[in-house]
């Protein structure tokens, strides 16, 4: 081993160490409470058990969590369908405009959260602007949304998520080389070839990637279903929150928590496995 | 027969190809020669279809094919850097273009295999592209071009990524697979060498123009311009009381005494040895004029084949230049093309 790869792996013990303190420890913890009975007023009565497990299974949470599911696949699909021609185009213009144009993109990361999703809930409201706009142009009679605060949601979601998506797959197509289309195109490919035989399988490792970053916290988000569902949604995450801050039903909501861990870790196996994916 | 008529082709207000007309035979392997950004590579493009003209027209059998697109133009193109699809194993690289075409995967395989045969990979079919050397990609990119079958087979500057022996190999076999399949091959190059070595006609281009098309033999023996002259071999300038002119290096001869027989006083010139380098099979010999009745004479480089006579000579020795007058090479140009 030489002098200089040594002190990597020196270099490497703090990044182990605080990981294995601070993320590791409270795993285990989950792990171990969910094996637990609850306390009566929250807290933790140290009695080994799997009831949180089979009540996990119950029908109506198995559909808050098909939901869930639902949710962040459409989220993770539709910012996949947004991002993807925003990314080949930011790829395609000058140097210098790239940079104007990533600073819009990352937009959602520098206003502030809770604010800009208030913000939203206002716009596409029952009263908001946009309702009133598409009322007086004639366009709607009754206003958008109302029965509907999924769309709401998927809204609120898909903004937040989009620089997620957007910013793997810009970093593979600024690499992509026009050379392979032009080929392809000598070769007798139409636009719809290139894609699907080109373009496509060279940026599935970056959709991978970008699908992954949007669809493992989209499963878990409960701030914006909270907030532009208005609390008639449920959620894995609103249900998960709701164990530890209302219900006070720390091992259930604990269980619930490695089912969801155990699911995207199989999830992100397939799309390992799976190299057509 | 592929017929180029009076092509223009400006990049904002920069014109790049300048009114080129050009007519390419069957079975012909024609070469544009010329140094980069000359727009020899841009008209390939037109050829290929990645760029339209701004005017004139590209006809194919007499048909108009200026505006029909690359995927159906009966061309391929085999690319500088060969733009091989990385994903793809090399046997997917080369049945690529019948595979787009829909033709069945039985009908594929045979013809890959064939192909593969044709450029001599047979082993190499399953193996993932960036694995192969150089040379290997480079007979894949041939492979993946010449399986459709094309009309016109377009290289841009096939060989500028090989190392030099490599490159010289490939000449032959790019020269046989030619002959064998009859395909019209249209190449550009910036090497001199494999442009005299393979084309059965040169095109020489300057500035967006061609300056001069001929074989390699009637272009390197007759030069119109001093730039084709220096595009093809070297050229010794000489300029006496009665003006300029030019001789190849092979039609200089080198003496080490004034000659007895002095019937050609104009044609025997005194100079100095500047440097001598040693080729090979040629050793090289710079030159410069000296003083005396023709003062003005100047020879910049000769290139002399018989070291035997000359053996012992050394810089600063002085020798004498002589030539047949019908080694001349007379330019109407002496001024133009002067920039390289």
């Amino acid at each position: 081993m030489t002098a200089s790869s040594r002190l990597f792996r020196f270099g490497l013990f703090p990044y182990v160490a605080w990981l294995a303190i601070f993320m590791l420890g409270p795993l285990l913890f989950v792990f171990l409470v969910s094996f637990q009975e609850k306390g009566l007023w929250g807290g933790v009565v140290w009695t080994w058990t799997s009831a949180s497990y089979a009540r996990a299974l119950d029908p109506l949470y198995l559909s808050v969590f098909l939901s869930s599911l639902k949710l962040a696949s459409i989220t993770a699909l539709s910012c996949l369908a947004l991002a993807f021609p925003m990314s080949w185009f930011m790829a395609s213009i000058r140097r210098e405009f790239r940079t104007v144009v990533l600073g819009l993109v990352l937009m959602p990361f520098i206003s502030n959260f809770v604010v800009r999703t208030y913000a939203l809930k206002f716009l596409i409201g029952v009263e908001g602007p946009l309702n009133r706009f598409l009322t007086v142009l004639g366009i709607i009679q009754t206003p958008l949304f109302l029965e509907d605060v999924r769309v709401a949601v998927w809204f609120g979601m898909v903004t937040n998520y989009l620089p997620f998506m957007v910013l793997p797959l810009y970093v593979a197509l600024e690499r992509f080389d026009v050379g392979l289309i032009e080929s392809a195109r000598d070769l007798g490919a139409n636009s719809y070839q290139v894609f699907v035989r080109v373009v496509w399988p060279l940026a599935k490792p970056a959709v991978r990637t970008g699908f992954m970053l949007v669809f493992v916290p989209a499963l878990g988000e409960f701030v914006i279903p909270d907030l532009l569902g208005g609390g008639k949604t449920m959620y894995m995450g609103n249900l998960l929150s709701e164990q530890f801050l209302k219900a006070r039903d720390w091992p259930f909501g604990a269980s619930l928590c490695v089912i969801m861990m155990s699911v995207v870790i199989f999830v992100s196996l397939i799309f390992r496995r799976r190299a057509d994916l | 027969m592929l017929d180029l008529v009076t092509i223009f082709k400006a990049f904002g207000r920069e014109p790049v190809l300048r009114d080129i007309s050009l007519t390419v035979a069957k079975g012909e392997f024609l070469s544009v020669l010329g140094p980069s950004g000359c727009g020899k590579s841009t008209l390939l493009r037109i050829l290929a279809g990645f760029e339209t003209p701004d005017q004139g027209r590209l006809l194919w059998d007499a048909k108009d094919i200026t505006r029909i697109p690359p995927n159906r133009r009966p061309f391929n193109m085999v690319f500088q850097r060969y733009a091989l699809f990385p994903h793809l194993s090399v046997e997917e690289n080369i049945g690529f273009g019948p595979r787009v075409r829909g033709e069945s995967s039985a009908a594929v395989r045979q013809k890959v295999r064939d192909v593969l045969e044709l450029v001599r990979l047979e082993n190499l079919g399953g193996r993932r592209v960036e694995t192969l050397s150089g040379g290997q990609q480079q007979r894949v990119a041939l492979a993946r071009a010449i399986i459709n079958n094309p009309q016109v087979l377009l290289l841009d500057e096939p060989m500028s990524a090989l190392d030099r022996s490599l490159r010289e190999k490939m000449r032959l076999d790019i020269l046989n697979i030619q002959r064998r399949l009859g395909i019209t091959f249209i190449m550009v190059t910036h090497d001199q060498e494999e442009a005299m070595a393979m084309s059965d006609r040169i095109a020489i281009m300057n500035q967006g123009a061609i300056e001069q098309v001929g074989s390699p033999e009637v272009i390197y023996k007759s030069p119109k311009t001093r730039f084709v002259g220096e595009a093809i071999g070297t050229l010794n300038m000489i300029e006496l009381g009665r003006g300029v002119f030019y001789v190849r290096p092979e039609h200089l001869k080198l003496l080490k005494r004034p000659p007895l027989d002095q019937r050609d006083p104009d044609r025997i010139l005194p100079v100095i040895v500047r440097e001598i380098l040693f080729r090979g099979a040629i050793t090289q010999y710079v030159m410069e004029c000296c003083a005396g009745p023709m003062a003005n004479a100047f020879v910049t480089s000769v290139i002399y084949g018989e070291a035997e006579e000359m053996r012992g000579t050394l810089v600063d020795d002085q020798l004498f230049v002589t030539w047949d007058q019908s080694s001349e090479i007379h330019l109407a140009d002496s001024a133009r093309g002067s920039q390289k």
